[in-house]
């Protein structure tokens, strides 16, 4: 169980001096605290010899009030070596982590995904800095000072270091156990949890069904069996844990009295005096707590290991390679007519399920493609390639000639507009939101943009027009509105190669209108790759690939497709209908 | 102080008044020790001789206290253990039973994010208070007070000299809240400052990527870390000298007793047994006070904790009769009726009826109130005034199962439970046969991916239906819908184009849900409802006008503009 503890302090980094250093003033700090015991064993000592008098009343005084001060300070000074480092710890991780989730693929960010990382940056992090960081040298010097006790009682005498030893080990092995049941019922709990957890989604989600189709008697149930079962265990779990927390106190008060035994007989022999005997009997409770609290102290911290394990596994994620140092900028533009994107026998998978087999065509410059073909067969898989949401597993993807993964992401970045259904939009003013699309646009330009993406009406309703806030604590968008500001954004940025997915999610018929007139504006002179998923919007592609089951199935334009009679030309008469 | 928490404890009451009876006893288990050992260490001081036997009882008695401890302690944990539990489960059910007896709608609204963190999150940090603060933090503050009364029995002056620490310490520890106080406030705002950055950072990723922005975004990221541990750290250099002061000195009830009494013990004022014994008495229990001291802070936010998460759920319950369904037909009537989401008037006053078998469509702009008046026939939400009835009956006055037995609400819900999905469209009609069932599949168009399944209609639906497509659980609530066969159909028309795709078969199933029921359609696309039997035109949340559509054409500008919008989208194509 040393092994939490050294994986903690692992954790730690360029910080690992400090938390070494707060061992040591931890250890005064833990030293300076038995100072007043040690003192009134003096006193009574003086009393006993008959040399106490007002001086030493004083001396006393003094030095019971030193003892405190000294304490204080190296409390003091191990808050600022170790609390201080576990935030600096973790400020520094938190900023690797974002660095690196800025270095991961794009399709990294699934929901999932996003779930994962906002769980280990809100919850795992926060855990461990609040509550592992401050107790780590607290840990170790419980290791030190039981190591110190059981040799001082070796120096008084074999007999009693030896008895220490023993009791010791024996607190070794009821702590191990413990630590084992607790780290064993810390899995069992954390899946109950998780049932809970998805019972109460279960229940949360499907209330509307629940509800409506009378089913509210048994669905109620359900979820008031899920908290009484989540009740039983927890209680489970604390009573599995009960007897090693008890043999662990009652290791500590045998272990104790066997001491005193010791010592009374050892006293009684004439092999320690009377003073011995005192201080003995005033030490007696302190001769075992530092290994008793260090047990007690672990058993909280068995949950660690799975926010480790979750941070670590983030960590873990393979960064997309930024390599290429080439700028597609400084690729003199090629034309109208010349190939201005060109899918090179691509295939790709997404972890061993194959998605795209050989997929090869070429895009002429400003030019429409469109993907169609059944929901799942490709279609979008292939479109965001373009945009390096993943690398190619073979093949190559070449824009203006140059292979992407040559080209900087940034560079690439500049070359690609895209319009997907999820919009997000961010915390912040309209006009921040659309500027985001070029920094150094004017005011008239964001303005103007925002009039191409059929916005402008809207923005100048909202209390402060263009300074409006969005989002949380703000005003608040229909989800058509959104998209058409997530255009505007497009249009403004200008970039000559557009990625569009076609449809417009669910809205009314005036806001759709609006959304299809915006996308209009965007498209204008530029080449085009398009998803689509009605046929109708993009009868008029200069070329059309029909994808399904990852392979490029039949290819050419509305026409020559009909006239071939095959799988567009049922889709076409399908939809039709 | 534990007014809010009684309630919830109920009969576990007994384990909680337990388990501070345990704490108490082991607690005093632990302190007795102590006598024992002055009464060792009394003789030694004296010079007197002791004997075997005399030593043997005390060790016997030190370990048979130290096991009574063990053993009621522990077992006074396990106690409010049981207790805290049992009351946390108590406090999810009783908020369980308020969140059922709200409007649909309010329960929507409030997202199931919110309802999961309630009902887990939040809930779950109660354990901590429930379990230790109460009868650990009693039982620690009991002990010391009956410890330093005692002391103030045996010697009234050192009594009070004991008293000086523990006051210095408390005063430190004001202290520290006081002056740490205004940096708190700081801290936490920084500490949520820092979250909603990274949740937008985490979300916006894709965003600042393909605008090339990940530079800024990331910077401003990196502040807003920095800015949290340099807060924190702000407010911890202010709290911890006064938390190192209040450490070191609470537990050393010795500071001033040791050279005082000292002196008195020359002075030949007190003795210097009884010296010893107060020694004895005040090392056993500095540990007690600073337990006790750090549970301290935590009574008052077990109350807040409770009443905030009662306050989430304390809307006024769903106005809910208690008749069975006696309309005469399902002819339905909106009568004046007002409606609004929280303080903001969204319908005003709207009337509307349409007789039983007929088709009557709901058109208008985004945010004209058609939606949420549809939703009202479902009693989503209760209204302000005015009526709604079917066949003559109040909506109002019947049961929610009764109306839900009458009305379909078919939505572009495709929340699917996790059991096979046989079991998921049985729920329209719990005692359909199977044929029924196969039957409503079918007319859902289910049975081309049913087929391509390999267990078909009994594959598990997975979490929420992740396995099929958002169209294919679509489909699936559907089936649901169509075995329910309830006579009156509430539609949202945009259900069909959730998967465009296959809207020729979302189309056809939804044929199958309208076919000879009385049917009130939210509109997207106007060309679907043409043929409606009346088209009610809303705007800004009232009805301007309600006839067929040859009509409308005519007489409505605001119709004729919905109608061009609608025809134009429909014809629309990414290059002309």
């Amino acid at each position: 169980m040393i092994k939490i503890l050294h994986r903690l302090i692992n954790s730690t980094g360029k910080y690992k001096g400090r938390i070494r250093a707060s061992y040591i003033t931890a250890f005064f700090k833990g030293l300076m605290m038995k100072a007043p015991l040690v003192l009134c064993f003096f006193c009574i000592n003086w009393f006993m010899q008959g040399q106490m008098d007002k001086k030493k009343c004083i001396f006393l005084g003094v030095a019971v009030l030193i003892s405190v001060i000294l304490q204080a300070v190296f409390e003091h000074l191990s808050n600022i070596l170790q609390s201080a480092a576990g935030y600096m710890v973790f400020a520094d991780m938190r900023l690797r982590l974002g660095d690196h989730l800025r270095k991961l693929p794009m399709g990294y960010f699934t929901e999932g995904n996003m779930g994962k990382i906002s769980s280990v940056l809100a919850t795992d992090m926060v855990f461990i800095e609040e509550n592992c960081m401050g107790v780590l040298s607290e840990l170790v010097t419980f290791l030190i000072s039981q190591g110190i006790m059981t040799v001082m009682m070796f120096v008084m005498d074999i007999r009693l270091g030896l008895l220490s030893l023993l009791i010791v080990l024996i607190f070794v092995i009821v702590g191990n156990l413990m630590l084992k049941t607790s780290d064993k019922h810390s899995i069992i709990k954390q899946e109950a949890s998780e049932s809970l957890t998805e019972e109460v989604l279960d229940f949360a989600e499907g209330i509307g069904i629940i509800k409506s189709y009378n089913m509210l008697g048994e669905k109620s149930k359900r979820l008031t069996d899920e908290f009484d079962k989540s009740c039983k265990e927890s209680i489970d779990f604390e009573l599995a844990y009960t007897p090693w927390s008890r043999a662990l106190y009652v290791t500590f008060g045998i272990g104790t009295a066997l001491v005193l035994a010791l010592c009374a007989y050892l006293f009684n022999t004439g092999v320690i005096s009377d003073i011995y005997m005192v201080g003995m009997a005033l030490f007696l409770f302190d001769m075992f707590v530092a290994i008793k609290s260090y047990y007690s102290q672990m058993a909280r911290l068995t949950v660690t290991n799975a926010s480790l394990d979750r941070i670590e596994a983030v960590f873990d994620a393979e960064e997309l390679k930024d390599k290429g140092k080439k700028d597609l900028g400084s690729i003199a533009d090629t034309g109208s007519d010349a190939v201005e994107i060109a899918y090179d026998n691509v295939s790709f998978a997404y972890t061993d399920k194959d998605v795209l087999k050989d997929v090869s065509f070429e895009v002429k410059g400003g030019s429409m493609t469109a993907l169609v073909g059944p929901s799942g067969g490709g279609k979008s898989t292939i479109a965001s390639l373009l945009a390096r949401f993943w690398d190619v597993k073979s093949g190559r993807i070449l824009v203006r000639g140059e292979d992407i993964r040559n080209v900087s992401l940034g560079s690439l970045m500049d070359n690609i507009s895209m319009v997907f259904q999820r919009v997000y939009l961010f915390q912040d003013t309209v006009y921040n939101n659309i500027a985001i699309g070029r920094p150094d646009a004017t005011r008239e330009e964001v303005e103007e943009a925002a009039k191409k993406a059929r916005c402008y009406d809207f923005i100048m309703q909202l209390p402060e027009g263009f300074d409006t806030v969005i989002g949380e604590g703000g005003a608040s968008l229909s989800g058509g509105e959104k998209q058409r500001i997530s255009i505007a954004r497009c249009i403004l940025k200008d970039a000559p190669i557009v990625i569009l997915d076609e449809a417009t999610a669910s809205v009314d018929a005036d806001n759709e209108r609006a959304i299809q007139e915006a996308i209009s504006e965007l498209c204008k002179n530029k080449t085009l790759l398009v998803i689509a998923h009605r046929l109708k919007t993009i009868k008029d592609a200069d070329q059309i690939l029909v994808i399904s089951g990852g392979e490029i199935v039949e290819r050419g334009d509305h026409a020559s497709l009909m006239a071939k009679n095959g799988t567009y030309a049922h889709m076409v008469s399908l939809q039709a209908s | 102080m534990f007014k809010r928490v009684s309630p919830y404890i109920g009969e576990y009451k007994k384990y909680t008044v337990w388990a501070t009876i345990l704490m108490s006893i082991g607690i005093v288990a632990n302190i007795i020790p102590y006598f024992f050992l002055y009464q060792i260490i009394s003789p030694l001081t004296r010079g007197e001789h002791i004997d075997a036997t005399f030593i043997l009882i005390r060790v016997v008695a030190v370990a048979v206290c130290e096991i009574i401890f063990s053993v009621s302690y522990v077992q006074g944990l396990a106690f409010s253990h049981v207790s805290a539990y049992n009351t946390l489960k108590n406090l999810r059910v009783s908020l369980q039973g308020k969140l059922e007896k709200q409007p649909l709608g309010n329960i929507t609204e409030l997202g199931t994010g919110r309802i999961k963190k309630v009902f887990t999150d939040d809930i779950d940090q109660i354990e901590l208070l429930l379990a230790h603060a109460i009868p650990e933090g009693i039982a620690n503050v009991a002990i010391p007070v009956i410890i330093i009364i005692l002391m103030f029995i045996f010697d009234w002056r050192l009594g009070l000299l004991s008293l000086v620490p523990l006051v210095v310490g408390m005063f430190a520890m004001g202290m520290m809240m006081k002056s740490g106080m205004e940096k708190m406030n700081a801290y936490y705002e920084s500490a949520a400052n820092m979250n909603n950055t990274i949740i937008e950072y985490v979300n916006g990723m894709e965003v600042v990527k393909v605008f090339n922005k990940d530079g800024d975004s990331y910077k401003r990221f990196g502040d807003v870390v920095r800015s949290y541990r340099d807060f924190t750290l702000d407010w911890y250099k202010v709290c911890w000298p006064w938390m190192a002061i209040y450490a070191s000195i609470l537990p050393c009830l010795v500071l001033l007793m040791l050279p005082f009494g000292s002196l008195m013990v020359l002075g030949g004022t007190i003795t210097l047994d009884k010296m010893v014994l107060v020694f004895c008495m005040s090392f056993a229990v500095g540990p007690s006070v600073l337990k006790a001291l750090n549970f301290a802070g935590k009574f008052p936010s077990l109350d807040y904790k409770i009443a905030e998460l009662e306050k989430m759920m304390e809307h006024p319950p769903l106005k809910e009769g208690t008749s069975d369904f006696e309309g005469t037909d399902l002819s339905v009537e909106f009568k004046d009726v007002h409606f609004g989401y929280e303080d903001t008037e969204v319908l005003h006053g709207v009337s509307l009826s349409f007789r039983q078998g007929t088709t009557t469509a709901l058109v208008g702009e985004s945010g004209s109130g058609k939606s949420t008046l549809a939703k009202l026939l479902v009693h989503y939400y209760d209204i302000d005034s005015g009526s709604i009835t079917i066949g003559g009956q109040d909506i109002t006055d019947m049961s929610l199962e009764a109306l839900n037995d009458q009305v379909a609400f078919v939505s572009q819900e495709q929340f699917l439970f996790n059991t096979t999905l046989y079991e998921n469209i049985l729920i329209g009609k719990p005692d359909a046969t199977k044929e029924e069932v196969l039957k409503a599949a079918e007319r859902a168009q289910c049975n081309e991916f049913l087929n391509r399944l390999p267990n078909g209609i009994e594959t598990q639906a997975g979490d929420g239906g992740k396995q099929l497509s958002g169209g294919e659980r679509q489909r699936i609530s559907l089936a649901r819908a169509i075995l329910k066969n309830a006579p009156i159909i509430v539609l949202d028309e945009a259900t069909a184009f959730m998967d465009p795709e296959n809207e020729e078969k979302m189309n056809a199933a939804l044929d199958e849900i309208v076919k000879d029921k009385t049917v009130l359609v939210i509109a997207h696309r106007l060309s679907t409802i043409k043929n409606a039997d009346k088209i009610c035109v809303m705007k800004e949340g009232n009805c301007i006008a309600a006839d067929t559509h040859d009509r409308l054409i005519d007489s409505c500008a605001e119709y004729r503009k919905l109608w061009e919008a609608s025809v134009s989208a429909s014809t629309w194509k990414v290059r002309e």
